[in-house]
């Protein structure tokens, strides 16, 4: 046995964590499809609507992944528009990115101080504007 | 001759002029946890948030990431997160024993 066979099994493969995270989120995402936030299957419920009876940022992500993946885009974007026009499609271009950078051995994404600082302001804007009551009817259900 | 242990260098030799980001992961996953602590899972993401954003601090500190501003970045919307659970599960608590549900 070589050494760098003896390597190979101590550390995991440079795959293993985008295989795991992307298996994961298929076999979450499969579940949220086949089961319905709405009512059958059981989903986490948000503590911060339980707590204040307004919604986060993520309030309504699952019920619109669920309705994406019935075809209803109308009422996906209204359950949480944040979420189907930005962290998923945001979410899946990181994934794919994670697995070339992994497989040409590139290293960790770089992420800008740009994004790390915008996007959590975004979604705090998001947060108060879909509280307040003349946007929450198109921004909730 | 004595044997007097070398003072402690940086794992990467061949990096020893500059910088090293062998340990950048962390900052990129402190952000990721932190973000997720804002839009869904609030502490159990927090938490974790709060630790990698710190070992990414750490790491800047010995020349080992370059990228530490992006672990402090983590590390404050982990706390955000965390707070904000919290606070919500006590009022979810004191609602509850008030009988308000």
């Amino acid at each position: 046995m070589t050494a760098a066979a003896v390597t190979d099994r101590r550390t995991p493969h440079r795959l293993a964590g985008p295989a795991v995270v992307t298996a994961a989120l298929l076999a979450g995402t499969a579940y949220t499809g086949v089961q319905d936030p709405t009512g059958s299957g059981v989903f986490p419920s948000c503590i911060f609507f339980a707590a204040t009876g307004h919604w986060c940022p993520g309030c309504g992500g699952l019920r619109a992944v669920h309705s994406l993946l019935g075809g209803d885009l109308a009422l996906a974007l209204q359950y949480n528009v944040v979420v189907v026009l930005l962290i998923i499609p945001m979410g899946i271009a990181a994934i794919a990115l994670w697995w070339y950078r992994a497989w040409r051995r590139k290293g960790t994404i770089p992420v800008p101080m740009w994004f790390a600082i915008g996007l959590p302001a975004l979604l705090g804007v998001f947060w108060i504007v879909r509280n307040l009551p003349p946007f929450a009817p198109y921004l909730t259900v | 001759m004595t044997d007097i242990p070398p003072p402690p260098m940086p794992p990467q030799p061949g990096f020893a002029a500059g910088p090293s980001d062998s340990k950048n992961n962390l900052g990129t996953w402190a952000l990721v946890l932190g973000i997720l602590s804002i839009v869904c899972c609030g502490l159990f993401a927090g938490i974790p948030a709060i630790i990698v954003g710190n070992k990414s601090k750490e790491a800047a500190a010995q020349g080992l990431a370059t990228n530490g501003n992006l672990g402090q970045v983590g590390f404050i919307l982990g706390i955000i997160g965390s707070v904000l659970s919290v606070l919500g599960g006590v009022f979810y608590g004191i609602a509850a024993a008030a009988g308000a549900y």
